[in-house]
């Protein structure tokens, strides 16, 4: 039997995945855009964050650091791949919810806003993601991303316009 | 009057957010009670940041379950694969160590967890059948020294009483070389010396008594003898077989010789 000792680090790291991998792959699919590069990319950060365990350090943020990864294997490794399958940036997948728990018009608006995010482009879509699915400060933000607040925030604010401006358009198109 | 040139679109959405390090709040609610267009403009940036969340969060139903043991599988084979294919072994041996591991809940983790399971596979007739011939020996020492950055004499491999040199390949991990250097011990059991670079974390051997030079470290991996040491920019593992005295012997030869 091949002796291993399991560091606290790596035991935090799995206990995460454990128990928030959706939080990672919602993250994936975001970055992504799609749900079968979403698949894969969480999929491969997973695997990259057990292997590169020693590199995290224990009792810091496991979510932070596993976004870090999959933005990097995204932006360094997946990205250009799914460019060239034609999966990737301009074809995004149609979420659809259904909620039974939900009236169908909530629903319906869930799936008109959740659609219109990802529809954004890119670096605002991952900027929306951060801040308002996942709750990061502009700071945190602009930390995962490798980038000053400034553009966090300029990000976001083109990114509230447009949906702003797409949800005006589509009540106009519902009266 | 238009607020436009007074605040921008991004201190606007910094307000709407909450991030008061980033805007003068104060003078924005001040500005707000006074001008409409400005309220309009605050109107043309509000999204509903509960519903984005919330509906994001029903997008959490539709995710897959976290594979751990594919992860695992993943994690522990695609290495193994490398160094099968560098040996020739035959890929369902290769997936059978995985399987075998994964029922095990063990993961390979560092290279000397990699070693140890390719080690395993060697028996007596792997190195048996091989007749060192000198200069073929001086030859692949010089091309697995050239690979490394580290040169070899055959002489130093050949001085151990109990441990005749058969062999020396070129391996690879996580893309580096891996050289190793394999023996058979006078009572027939494999035995390699394994040398990468440093800069490479090593596992954890259990520990032995056998120590005596306190720069290597002896213990066992894989149920084999196996021996550690770093000395000029180079990590060491030697291993094989069950006679840690003969290993720590060996290792103690080869820190000073190598």
């Amino acid at each position: 039997m091949i002796s291993f000792l399991q560091t606290n680090a790596e035991k935090e790291i799995r206990k995460w995945l454990n128990q928030h991998f959706p939080v990672l792959w919602r993250y994936c699919l975001i970055l992504t855009g799609s749900k079968t590069s979403a698949n894969d990319l969480a999929q491969s950060t997973s695997l990259k964050s057990l292997e590169k365990h020693k590199q995290f350090k224990a009792g810091s943020d496991v979510d932070k650091w596993l976004f870090k990864i999959a933005k990097n294997i995204w932006l360094n490794e997946l990205r250009s791949q799914a460019v060239r399958r034609g999966t990737g940036l301009h074809n995004v997948d149609e979420i659809e919810l259904t909620n039974g728990t939900s009236t169908s018009e909530s629903v319906l608006e869930a799936n008109l806003l959740i659609n219109n995010i990802m529809q954004l482009p890119e670096a605002q879509r991952i900027a929306v993601g951060l801040v308002y699915v996942e709750g990061f400060s502009y700071r945190e933000a602009a930390d995962l991303l490798d980038i000053p607040i400034g553009t966090v925030m300029s990000r976001l604010s083109i990114a509230r316009a447009k949906l702003s401006n797409r949800r005006d358009a589509s009540k106009v198109r519902m009266l | 009057m238009s607020n436009k040139s007074e605040f921008t679109d991004e201190e606007l959405t910094a307000y709407l957010d909450g991030e008061k390090d980033y805007v003068d709040v104060e003078a924005i609610e001040k500005a707000i009670a006074k001008d409409p267009s400005l309220r309009q403009r605050i109107e043309q940036l509000t999204i509903n940041r509960d519903l984005v969340k919330d509906s994001f969060n029903d997008v959490l139903l539709q995710a897959p379950d976290f594979a751990d043991n594919k992860v695992e599988n993943k994690r522990q084979l695609q290495p193994m694969v490398v160094l099968a294919t560098a040996v020739c072994l035959c890929i369902g041996i290769t997936i059978g160590i995985g399987w075998k591991n994964t029922q095990n809940d063990n993961a390979l983790n560092h290279w000397h967890d990699y070693v140890a399971a390719y080690q395993a596979l060697y028996i007596n007739n792997t190195l048996s059948h091989l007749t060192p011939v000198p200069q073929q020996q001086l030859q692949e020492l010089e091309r697995v020294g050239s690979a490394l950055g580290k040169s070899f004499e055959l002489t130093q491999l050949q001085q151990h009483a109990q441990l005749e040199y058969k062999r020396g390949q070129i391996l690879g991990f996580e893309g580096r070389p891996l050289i190793q250097l394999a023996f058979l011990s006078s009572v027939g059991e494999p035995v390699a010396l394994c040398i990468m670079k440093s800069g490479i974390p090593n596992a954890s051997i259990s520990k032995s008594t056998m120590e005596r030079n306190p720069q290597i470290h002896v213990g066992s991996l894989e149920s084999m003898a196996a021996a550690h040491w770093q000395k000029d920019g180079f990590t060491y593992l030697l291993i094989g077989g069950t006679d840690e005295l003969l290993i720590t012997d060996a290792a103690e030869h080869f820190f000073e010789t190598i």
